[in-house]
C-alpha cells in the first residue's frame, strides 16, 4: 500500500507539470494585452499613452519569450515563490494563504450537509419505496440535479432577503475565530453548493440499498428473524454505501471547484471567488496558481477516495 | 419498526440541519441596521458644516459599502478606477487641497488649503496649507508633501499613467527638463512655510476645477518618495507595507484589513477637522456578485451603492426603491459621459475632412443616430442625451438650444423623421442607394457589443448602409487595433474627469500631451482648437459658453466623433443617513466626514 501510495505521489509530478504547462500557454494565446487591461481599469474606461504599455510589459516580465516566463515561473516556484498579483501587486501566497481555509470550511460544511441529508434520505426513499414519500423525494433530486448551483445560490438570497430580510452576517469569520457567526455566514452557501450533489447521493443510495435488499444475504438475514433495523443498518446499509462513498468523495472535489461561483454569489472570500476576480482582472499569476491549487485538490481527492475504496471492501488491494 | 426506521433516519438526517438552520437565523440582525450608538456632541464638538435638517448630529455608527473593485490603491496610479473603494477614498481616506463643497456641492471650499489667491494674470496660484494637520500616524504633514504628490502627478516619478490627473499635467509647468534638472521657473515651488506656488502653461478658466478633481488627492510624501526613489516601478502604495497612510477623516484599520475579503476604515480620532467625522467607521466587504449586492441592500446589510454600477439598470433601483421606500434613498443623476461613435477619417469612404462624398456619408450617419432610441433600448428611456458637455451646465446652452444647433439630438417624431428623410438625401448625393449600400465595418469591444449593435442596428435600417459589426476582444485586443487604424467606425466612451467642461475636451480628443491612448480617427480642426484656446482664458461664464457651444457644434458639424447618450447613474443610501448631500455627477468627492445616522 505504501508502495502504491508512494506512486501515486510520484504520479502528481507530471500531472501538475503537465497542467501547469497546459494553463500558461492558454492563458498566453488567449486575445487581449494584459498590461492594456490593467492599465484600462476595471470598468475599461482608462486612458494610456503606447509607452506605457511598453513599460508595464517590461515590468510584468511580458516582454520576454514565453518559455522564458514559464521556466522563470516554475523555478520560482520550486523555490516556494508563487510570484506576485499583476492587480494588487501583493504576494500571492498571503493571499491565497487566507482563502484556503475559508474554502475548505465551505467545501467540508457542504460535504456534512451533503452526506448528512442525502444519505439518510436515499436510505428513507429505499425503504418506502414506490411511496408518495418516495415519489416527493426522488422529484427533490431531480430537482437538485437539474439546478445550477448558481441559480440555486440566487434562490436562496432572493428568499432569504425578500421573504425573511435576512442574510448572513456580511464579511467573513473563520471557524476558529467565532464558530456560530461562521456558520451563519457558511450554512446557506454551503446548502446551495451542495444541493445537485445531495440529489446525485439521494438517488445513489436509493437505486444502491434497494439492490442491496434484493440480495440473498439479507433474505437469509431476515429469515433468521433479524429485526427490519439491524437488517436494514448493519447488513444491507454497510454493503450499499461503498459505491455512494466513492461517489461522494467525487462530489467533494465537485463541491471544491463548485466554490468558484457560490464564492462569488455569496460574497465568500475564499479560493473560488479569487479565481474569478482573477479571471475577470486576467491576473494571470493568480490564475496559474488557482488552476494549480485546483489540480492539486482534485488529485488528492482522487487519491483519498481509490484509498477509502480499499478501505471500505478489504477484498480491494492495490499493489 | 420499518416506519421507527424512516422516522430515525429522517430525524437524523434533519436534525443537522436544523441545528445549522438554527444557529445561521440566531442573528440578532433584522432588516433594520441597529442604531448608532449615540452620544450628542457639544456645541464646540460639531462646529463644522454638517447639514443637520433632522435634530443635532449624533456619533457612532458603521456604514457598509460592496468591495466590487481593486484592493489596491494609489490616487496617482492609473487604475483609480469608478469603485467606490477607490472614489470613496477621496475625500475619507485621502483630502484634496481644494475641493467642491460635499453641502452643496457646486461651490469650491478648501479642503486641506486654508487659502488660495490667483494671480491676476491667471497663471500663478498660491495655496495657503491649513498649518497643524497631521496624518494618520501623527506625523506632520506639511507643504513638502503637498509638493511631492503634485509633482508626482506632473512628472511621473513613479512611471505610473496617473491619467486622472491629465488636466494637471496639461495645465501645470514641467517642473523638470528632460534631463532632470529643475527647470528655472518650475511649475510648481514652495514659497513660504506653509505656501505652494503652482505655475501653469497659460490660464485657463478650468483650473480651480482641475485642481478640484475628486482624483487629486494628497498623501504624504513619507512613502511616496521611498517608491519613487527606489527605481521608478510600476507600483502603487502599499497598505501591507504600512503606506496606506492619508490625512482624512478615516484611517485603514490593519487588523481588519483583508485582500479580497473585508477592509475597514475606522474614525480618524486626530482629524484636523474639529469634531469630524461622525461615523466610527466605514466597512468594505467582498461583494462582486450584482444579484448579491442587490440582495444585501434589501436585507439591510448594506448601505451604499453606487456611484457608476454600470451592471444595474435604473429600472432595478426604481422597484429597490418602490420596495424598500423610506429604508432607502435613491438618488437618480446624469452621468458625465461622453458615449458614441468615432468614424475613421482616415478611410476614403469616410474621410478626410472637405471630401464632399466623405463629408456626406459622415453627416448621414450622424443625422440617423438616434439618441433618444439608444437611451430607450439600452437604458429603459433613463438615459442623458450627450451634446459634448453636460446638460447641466445651462450657461453653455439650454435643451432647446441644443435641439435647435444640433437637430439630430431633438427626439420630436416629426424631427426624427426629417432626420431619417435628409439622411438618406445625403446617401444618394454620395452615390449610394438601396441597391448600392455602403458597406463598413463597425470594430467593437466585446464588452460593448450591445452598444454597437445598437447604432448598427439602426443605421443598417435606416439609411443606405450595410455595416457589419466585428468584436475587437476585450478593451485592450481592441485598441491594439485602434491604434493601427484598423477600423471604420467605433464605439467610443469616456468620463469627464473633474467638473468643467474642459474635462470632456480633455478625455475625448485627442488633446493629451502624452497621447491618451492614441486614437487614430484623424479629425481635427483649427476653428475647434481656436475656440478652444478662447475658452481657455474666458472669464465670463456667458462668452466662455458661447465659445463652447461653437465647438459643440463643429464636432457636429464634422461628425467625426459622433456623440450620442450616456446612461444614468444613481447613488443609494440609507434612509437614516444625515448631513449628505448626494453628489450630481462622479466629479465630485465622496466624503462622509459629515455623515451621521439618525437613531
Amino acid at each position: 500500500m505504501k508502495e502504491y501510495i508512494l506512486k501515486r505521489l510520484l504520479l502528481f509530478i507530471p500531472t501538475l507539470i503537465g497542467t501547469a504547462l497546459a494553463i500558461f500557454i492558454l492563458l498566453r494565446v488567449l486575445p487581449g494585452d494584459v498590461a492594456e487591461i490593467i492599465l484600462s481599469g476595471p470598468a475599461g474606461q482608462g486612458s494610456f499613452a503606447h509607452e506605457d504599455v511598453l513599460r508595464l510589459r517590461e515590468d510584468l516580465g511580458l516582454d520576454k519569450p514565453i518559455y522564458v516566463q514559464f521556466g522563470q515561473w516554475v523555478w520560482d516556484m520550486v523555490r516556494g515563490d508563487l510570484g506576485e498579483s499583476y492587480v494588487t501587486r501583493r504576494s500571492i501566497s498571503a493571499q491565497i494563504k487566507n482563502q484556503i481555509p475559508v474554502t475548505l470550511q465551505l467545501a467540508a460544511l457542504s460535504a456534512l450537509t451533503v452526506a448528512a441529508v442525502g444519505i439518510p434520505i436515499g436510505i428513507l426513499a429505499a425503504v418506502r419505496r414506490d411511496s408518495l414519500l418516495d415519489v416527493i423525494l426522488r422529484g427533490w433530486a431531480i430537482l437538485g440535479l437539474a439546478t445550477p448551483s448558481f441559480f440555486a445560490g440566487l434562490l436562496v438570497i432572493l428568499g432569504l432577503s425578500t421573504i425573511f430580510r435576512w442574510m448572513p452576517p456580511v464579511g467573513f469569520s473563520h471557524m476558529w475565530v467565532d464558530p456560530v457567526v461562521s456558520i451563519q455566514q457558511l450554512v446557506f452557501p454551503a446548502l446551495a453548493l451542495g444541493f445537485a450533489s445531495n440529489g446525485l447521493l439521494l438517488r445513489m443510495m436509493r437505486t444502491q440499498l434497494l439492490e442491496v435488499l434484493g440480495d440473498d444475504y439479507v433474505r437469509t438475514a431476515r429469515s433468521k428473524g433479524l429485526s427490519n433495523t439491524i437488517v436494514i443498518w448493519r447488513h444491507a446499509v454497510r454493503n450499499a454505501l461503498l459505491p455512494v462513498v466513492t461517489t461522494f468523495g467525487f462530489q467533494v472535489g465537485a463541491l471544491l471547484s463548485g466554490t468558484v461561483v457560490i464564492e462569488a454569489v455569496f460574497s465568500v472570500p475564499g479560493v473560488g471567488g479569487g479565481l474569478v476576480a482573477a479571471l475577470l482582472s486576467r491576473d494571470l499569476p493568480m490564475i496559474q496558481i488557482y488552476i494549480i491549487y485546483f489540480a492539486v485538490l482534485a488529485l488528492v481527492v482522487n487519491l483519498l477516495v481509490d484509498l477509502t475504496y480499499a478501505w471500505l471492501d478489504p477484498r480491494i488491494r492495490y499493489e | 419498526m420499518r416506519n421507527l426506521i424512516s422516522k430515525r433516519g429522517l430525524a437524523g438526517a434533519m436534525l443537522v440541519i436544523v441545528l445549522l438552520a438554527t444557529l445561521a437565523c440566531s442573528s440578532g440582525d433584522d432588516s433594520v441596521p441597529a442604531a448608532p450608538t449615540v452620544a450628542v456632541p457639544s456645541s464646540a464638538d460639531t462646529g463644522t458644516s454638517a447639514a443637520s435638517t433632522d435634530g443635532a448630529p449624533v456619533y457612532g455608527g458603521t456604514v457598509t459599502v460592496p468591495a466590487t473593485g481593486s484592493w489596491a490603491f494609489d490616487p496617482a496610479s492609473n487604475v483609480f478606477g469608478f469603485s467606490w473603494q477607490k472614489l470613496g477614498a477621496g475625500g475619507n481616506m485621502w483630502n484634496e487641497l481644494i475641493r467642491i463643497s460635499p453641502t452643496d456641492r457646486e461651490t469650491f471650499e478648501g479642503d486641506l488649503a486654508e487659502s488660495w489667491q490667483m494671480s491676476d494674470d491667471g497663471l500663478t496660484l498660491k495655496v495657503k496649507l491649513i498649518d497643524g494637520i497631521m496624518d494618520h500616524e501623527g506625523d506632520p504633514f506639511t507643504i513638502e508633501d503637498v509638493y511631492y504628490q503634485l509633482f508626482r502627478y506632473v512628472e511621473r516619478p513613479n512611471k505610473t499613467p496617473a491619467n486622472t490627473q491629465a488636466c494637471l499635467r496639461t495645465y501645470v509647468k514641467k517642473v523638470l527638463d528632460e534631463s532632470g534638472n529643475k527647470l528655472a521657473e518650475p511649475g510648481l515651488e514652495i514659497t513660504g512655510t506653509h505656501e505652494i506656488s503652482i505655475r501653469f502653461t497659460a490660464p485657463r478658466a478650468s483650473t480651480i476645477a482641475c485642481l478640484g478633481s475628486p482624483s487629486v488627492l494628497y498623501t504624504p510624501s513619507k512613502y511616496t518618495k521611498a517608491i519613487d526613489d527606489a527605481g521608478g516601478g510600476y507600483r502603487d502604495i502599499d497598505p501591507d507595507k504600512g503606506e496606506y497612510v492619508g490625512t482624512g477623516p478615516f484611517k485603514i484599520d490593519m487588523n481588519n484589513y483583508e485582500v479580497g475579503a473585508r477592509m475597514v476604515w475606522e474614525r480618524n480620532p486626530n482629524y484636523f477637522k474639529a469634531g469630524l467625522p461622525y461615523l466610527d467607521s466605514i466597512e468594505h466587504v467582498l461583494m462582486s456578485d450584482d444579484s448579491a449586492i442587490l440582495a444585501n441592500i434589501r436585507a439591510g446589510r448594506l448601505d451604499v451603492l453606487g456611484p457608476l454600477a454600470p451592471n444595474f439598470r435604473m429600472s432595478e433601483m426604481q422597484q429597490l426603491k418602490k420596495d424598500l421606500g423610506d429604508k432607502i434613498l435613491l438618488h437618480p443623476h446624469a452621468q458625465y459621459r461622453w458615449e458614441g461613435i468615432q468614424l475613421n477619417v482616415q478611410d476614403p469612404a469616410l474621410g478626410p475632412v472637405g471630401d464632399p462624398n466623405a463629408d456626406k456619408v459622415r453627416k448621414a450617419i450622424r443625422l440617423a443616430v438616434d439618441p433618444q432610441e439608444y437611451i430607450d433600448g439600452l437604458y429603459d428611456g433613463e438615459g442623458t442625451i450627450m451634446v459634448g458637455f453636460n446638460l447641466r451646465d445651462t450657461w453653455i446652452n439650454t435643451l432647446e438650444g441644443w435641439y435647435s444647433d444640433m437637430p439630430a439630438f431633438n427626439p420630436d417624431p416629426a424631427s426624427r423623421a426629417k432626420m431619417v428623410v435628409d439622411a438618406k438625401q445625403l446617401m444618394v448625393d454620395a452615390g449610394y442607394g438601396p441597391d448600392n449600400k455602403l458597406s463598413l465595418l463597425y470594430l467593437c469591444a466585446t464588452p460593448t457589443q450591445h452598444k454597437c449593435e445598437a447604432v448598427a442596428g439602426q443605421l443598417n435600417r435606416d439609411i443606405y448602409v450595410d455595416i457589419t459589426v466585428a468584436l475587437g476582444g476585450g478593451y485592450g485586443a481592441t485598441s491594439e487595433k485602434v491604434r493601427k487604424g484598423d477600423y471604420q467606425i467605433m464605439s467610443t466612451a469616456h468620463n469627464g474627469r473633474f467638473a468643467d467642461p474642459d474635462a470632456m475636451t480633455l478625455n475625448v480628443y485627442p488633446l493629451w500631451p502624452d497621447g491618451g491612448r492614441n486614437y487614430t480617427n484623424g479629425w481635427t480642426n483649427d476653428k475647434f482648437w481656436d475656440l478652444h484656446a478662447k475658452q481657455n482664458v474666458e472669464p465670463d461664464k456667458t462668452t466662455r459658453g458661447g465659445y463652447l457651444r461653437e465647438m459643440a457644434k463643429i464636432v457636429y458639424e464634422d461628425a467625426a466623433m459622433i456623440s450620442i447618450a450616456t446612461g444614468p447613474n444613481f447613488w443609494i443610501n440609507r434612509g437614516n443617513w444625515r448631513g449628505y448631500t448626494p453628489p450630481p455627477d462622479p466629479n465630485v468627492g465622496y466624503s462622509l466626514e459629515n455623515v451621521w445616522l439618525a437613531p
